[in-house]
């Protein structure tokens, strides 16, 4: 009996001073949060989409909070975050209010339009297969169509379409540009949203090497050169390239291309809303 | 020195090495890549519906790049863009063959240049054990720069090719004057001939025809793959390694596969690049051999004239474990293809997880951890993946090979190679 | 036609003909073991197998992962915990180590290729905290079945085992009696041989192993001071060699390095036999490999092969 009475009030007594100077350490070397960085966390968006290129909103939160990065280092945020991160920084927000960045990924060459040559087997990954052949692929500037840029879609925004190419849910696009660095053949650019006449190929080849591999890329017919009456497309080789600062998005180079290369894109409302753009042009394609 | 990882195939998988090389046919139409070395097309000299006669140069370019023939005499039809075997779309002139213009009609050759890089160059060598790299920048050394140690590549890099072995075996006379003719230029010491130890027959023809020399001699190298990779090459023979990020000529030595000597001595005869000794082999094909094939034929039409027994699910330009699978087989022969195999069977292994056997890291004769490079790069974690050093592997597919678990390894290391190569900058 | 990268040429050799060729390997021993123990040794041999092969079933169907199951890993982990086990041991305590090897030390670690200890020695590890009377009730003398007597305590076994004076030699033979597959060390070299033939472990970790295992023995265990103990008796006796050959060199929880391998192997050595001389357990190679196990990360980093034409310590 006193055996056990020694061993739990010796225990006890243990467990009592052990308490004790725990909470002594505790007073007198508290850890001192960091009250600017949980400010700025609790303006970063939180998806952790790493688009920044840091590890995720609480490491820039903490970038911030060093003064390392500026007012624009969140892409997602858009206009409203650069101004609030600029108050909390002290500094007014660089640059000017831009429409938001949207994905638009330069290929229009589904399995239908531009068939694989071969089967591909081997890693699923556009990254990998770009170095094995292109994955089969027939054109060597189109789409692999193996779902990296939707896979890496922190948003669900970018899925997968029915013809192997990634489909755009505007609504959904935080516009981080993750899909856009992931891609391997970089066809995906961010495009500010109310430019919403593009042209969707990538391929320098000359008309007669297009059609061989894809009904629908951009032949160099020069049509929408012709029809534009701003002459904002231009052509870069056998491509058509389109001036954004001169389109007025009047879509008549859309109605005139023959194989649908250049198309009227962001067709999705809520993100014309997004974009403050009127709801006048119908139809159109993400 | 021994060599380092590695694995050794099974004997039956070096067939064919007792057929004689075959001329094939003059294809009635060719395709000729205007690839003179990496980096950018040669500059095309013929137009849509010029004639041409055989030998004719039809690109050019730069000091970089060596020049194009024309493989046969003929109209040039169309000026298009082809495949490369690596996947590389490239500008290439097709070529129907036609009567010659005009007999006895000789203008059209140049004087042999003077020089050795100069020669290589205007015949239009590159190096013929894959990689056609242009043999005259492998000749051109920088001021001050002594190489020492010229050696012929015999080894043969891959399984199921005998190309190599049948040149040394029936052209070894003019092997050894071109081998001789580049250690003329570099004013080397030692001219040595690589050849693996399994191909007895190759050794003793080289043996006997240098007839115990002492400016070249025969060295019987361990039969282990990766034995023809040129850094494997140069440690088995001179005992000694190339450090890493440098030349092998700064080291004081420069390899050269044996059907570019045998290249040299026929330029040295006033003779362009237009075939290549190509093996063409694999499950599918009726008369496998080694064949000896112009320049810019179709793929198609080489299957052809051997014969398929079945249609191939796999096509590979080079050897099993580097070579290319094909889409399809509108792709036409280059310099760089040893061989062509055409293969029944098309299925991947699927891979399993690893267990981390090391079977791999056994295996690789760069002394790499494929097993690590993989798993980070398939987490997307490249840059731990570049931390082990992809760049440092020479893609020989060792690894692969030896797997239990069927994974990944040599894709993934690409993978993680050109990722290294694009690290994208913290905003 | 089909576009895949190179090589387009394999082996053939996959994961379960490794794992089939440690189960041949193990069959000598195995075979030993029930041959000496006769039915009775039966229950535990079951139990152990059933509950490795439910726990790796467990995490397939959960995980709906189909496939992995027949690569056969977990039969060897089944068998390789049952030739730990003491041949008299409830079978349902076989079972719920079976259960708890492959169901938590792997499957909840990723399973195959993913965990970080060895699951049968984790296992045998679990089982001695839980039920350790059980655990120690061993067949002491080689001929003496009908007289097993339940010897509780934790001490080590090879002490008592010393106590009887049997010269190395004929524990060779007969084995020092203990678990289930440690009745004939002969059996296991036999398993052992075949394995390093097919080129399926590597030779270094068990070289290692009883390498350091021996030196140490014949320095340190000798009852007429330092150098005086037999290097051999170590080896043969307990499970020694059945961990030398068939658990440090698991795969998964070793080191891929040649270098690491090494060390590991000395670690394993170093650290079974202190635990056997110091140490308060029955047994020391299950702690000295598990502790050697936490380390091969570790000697991997330090170890790392050096590159072609890279400088090394013994390179200019």
């Amino acid at each position: 009996m006193e055996e056990m009475l020694t061993a739990t009030g010796g225990l006890f007594v243990l467990g009592l001073l052990l308490g004790a100077g725990l909470e002594l350490v505790n007073r007198r070397f508290p850890v001192r949060k960091e009250g600017k960085v949980d400010r700025f966390r609790a303006l970063l968006p939180g998806v952790n989409c790493g688009a920044c290129g840091t590890a995720g909103c609480d490491a820039l939160a903490a970038v911030l909070a060093r003064g390392e990065a500026g007012p624009r280092a969140c892409p997602v945020g858009g206009e409203e975050l650069a101004g609030k991160l600029a108050v909390m920084l002290g500094i007014a927000p660089a640059g000017e209010a831009a429409a938001p960045l949207l994905p638009v990924v330069r290929c229009r060459g589904g399995r239908v339009a531009s068939p694989a040559r071969g089967i591909y087997r081997g890693i699923g990954d556009c990254r990998a297969a770009v170095g094995t052949g292109g994955g089969g692929t027939a054109c060597v500037h189109g789409c692999l169509r193996l779902g990296t840029c939707w896979e890496a879609c922190p948003t669900g925004a970018l899925r997968g379409g029915g013809d192997g190419l990634p489909v755009l849910q505007a609504a959904a696009c935080t516009g981080c540009g993750i899909c856009a660095r992931v891609c391997p053949r970089n066809l995906i650019a961010m495009h500010p949203a109310d430019k919403t006449v593009q042209v969707r190929c990538l391929s320098p080849a000359t008309g007669a090497g297009v059609r061989a591999v894809c009904s629908a890329g951009c032949t160099g017919c020069r049509r929408c050169e012709k029809v534009c009456p701003v002459g904002a497309v231009g052509m870069t080789g056998f491509l058509a390239a389109i001036d954004d600062a001169r389109c007025r998005l009047c879509g008549a180079c859309v109605e005139v291309c023959p194989t649908g290369a250049v198309v009227r894109a962001f067709g999705c409302a809520a993100e014309r809303e997004r974009a403050g753009l009127s709801l006048t042009n119908q139809g159109g394609e993400a | 020195m021994r060599f380092r990882g590695g694995v050794a195939f099974p004997r039956e998988l070096k067939p064919f090495a007792d057929r004689p090389i075959t001329g094939l046919p003059e294809p009635a139409e060719v395709l000729v890549p205007l690839y003179g070395g990496p980096g950018k097309p040669c500059r095309r000299l013929v137009e849509r519906g010029e004639r041409v006669e055989e030998g004719a140069v039809i690109g050019e370019g730069d000091a970089e790049l060596a020049a194009v023939h024309a493989t046969v005499t003929g109209t040039v039809t169309r000026l298009e863009t082809c495949r490369l075997p690596a996947g590389d779309e490239w500008p290439a002139v097709r070529i129907r063959r036609g009567e010659s213009a005009a007999h006895g009609q000789e203008g059209t050759s140049r004087a042999p240049a003077a020089t050795l890089p100069d020669l290589a160059c205007q015949m239009g060598i590159l190096g013929l054990g894959g990689a056609a790299f242009p043999l005259h920048r492998k000749l051109r050394l920088p001021a001050g720069a002594q190489v020492d140690d010229v050696i012929l590549n015999g080894a043969e890099c891959e399984p199921c090719l005998s190309g190599d072995y049948r040149l040394l075996l029936e052209r070894t006379a003019e092997i050894l004057a071109g081998g001789l003719r580049i250690l003329a230029h570099f004013r080397a010491k030692r001219l040595w001939v690589g050849i693996e130890q399994d191909r007895e027959r190759a050794i003793a023809a080289v043996r006997r025809a240098t007839g115990g020399g002492r400016r070249a001699r025969v060295f019987a190298l361990p039969a282990r793959y990766p034995q023809g990779a040129e850094k494997q090459l140069v440690r088995t023979v001179l005992g000694r390694e190339i450090p890493r990020g440098v030349y092998p000529w700064q080291t004081g030595v420069s390899v050269h596969n044996v059907g570019t000597a045998l290249a040299v001595s026929r330029a040295m005869a006033g003779q362009p690049l237009l075939a290549r000794v190509v093996t063409v082999a694999g499950e599918a094909v009726r008369e496998p051999g080694n064949y000896l094939v112009k320049i810019g034929a179709s793929l198609a039409w080489v299957l052809e004239q051997v014969g398929l027994k079945e249609r191939p699910e796999k096509l590979l330009v080079g050897g099993p474990m580097m070579g290319f699978a094909q889409a399809d087989a509108n792709v036409p022969v280059t310099k760089g293809t040893t061989g062509i195999l055409a293969l029944t069977a098309g299925e991947w292994p699927q891979p399993t997880p690893c267990v981390r056997c090391s079977a791999c890291v056994e295996a690789c004769p760069a002394g790499l951890l494929p097993l690590y490079l993989e798993g980070y790069t398939l987490k997307g974690l490249f840059a731990q993946a570049a931390a082990h050093h992809p760049g440092d592997c020479i893609e020989c597919g060792a690894c692969s090979y030896v797997c239990p678990a069927h994974r990944p390894l040599v894709q993934s290391i690409r993978w993680a190679k050109r990722e290294s190569g694009r690290r994208s900058p913290v905003a | 036609m089909v576009v895949s990268p190179s090589p387009h040429l394999r082996r053939g050799r996959d994961v379960a003909w490794l794992m089939e060729r440690v189960l041949l390997a193990l069959l000598p021993a195995t075979f030993s073991g029930l041959y000496r123990y006769g039915p009775a040794a039966l229950p535990v041999l079951l139990g152990a197998l059933a509950g490795a092969a439910l726990g790796e079933t467990f995490w397939l169907v959960a995980l709906s992962r189909r496939g992995v199951i027949q690569d056969r890993s977990c039969l060897v982990t089944g068998l390789l915990l049952a030739l730990l086990l003491p041949p008299r041991f409830p079978w349902w305590m076989a079972l719920f180590g079976g259960l708890f090897a492959t169901g938590l030390v792997k499957g909840a670690f990723g399973g195959l290729g993913s965990n970080f200890l060895n699951p049968a020695l984790s296992a045998r590890a679990l089982l001695l905290a839980a039920w350790p009377v059980a655990m120690t009730t061993w067949v002491v003398s080689p001929d003496a079945l009908a007289s097993a007597t339940p010897l509780a305590g934790a001490f080590p076994k090879e002490t008592r085992l010393a106590a009887l004076h049997l010269p190395w030699t004929v524990l060779l033979r007969v084995g020092g009696g203990g678990s289930l597959g440690e009745t004939s060390p002969l059996a296991v070299l036999v398993g052992a041989a075949y394995l390093l033939a097919t080129g399926v472990i590597d030779f270094r970790i068990p070289a290692g192993f009883l390498a350091s295992l021996a030196l140490g023995g014949w320095f340190l265990a000798g009852s007429r001071g330092l150098g005086s103990g037999d290097p051999f008796f170590q080896i043969v006796a307990g499970g020694a060699l059945l961990g030398a050959f068939f658990m440090a060199t698991d795969y998964v929880t070793a080191p891929v390095t040649r270098g690491g391998r090494w060390i590991y192997g000395m670690g394993c050595g170093v650290l079974t036999l202190l635990i056997r001389l110091y140490g308060g357990y029955p047994e020391g190679v299950t702690y000295g490999v598990l502790l050697m196990n936490t380390a091969a990360p570790l000697l991997e980093k330090i170890t790392r092969p050096r590159l072609y034409g890279e400088r090394g310590p013994f390179h200019r």
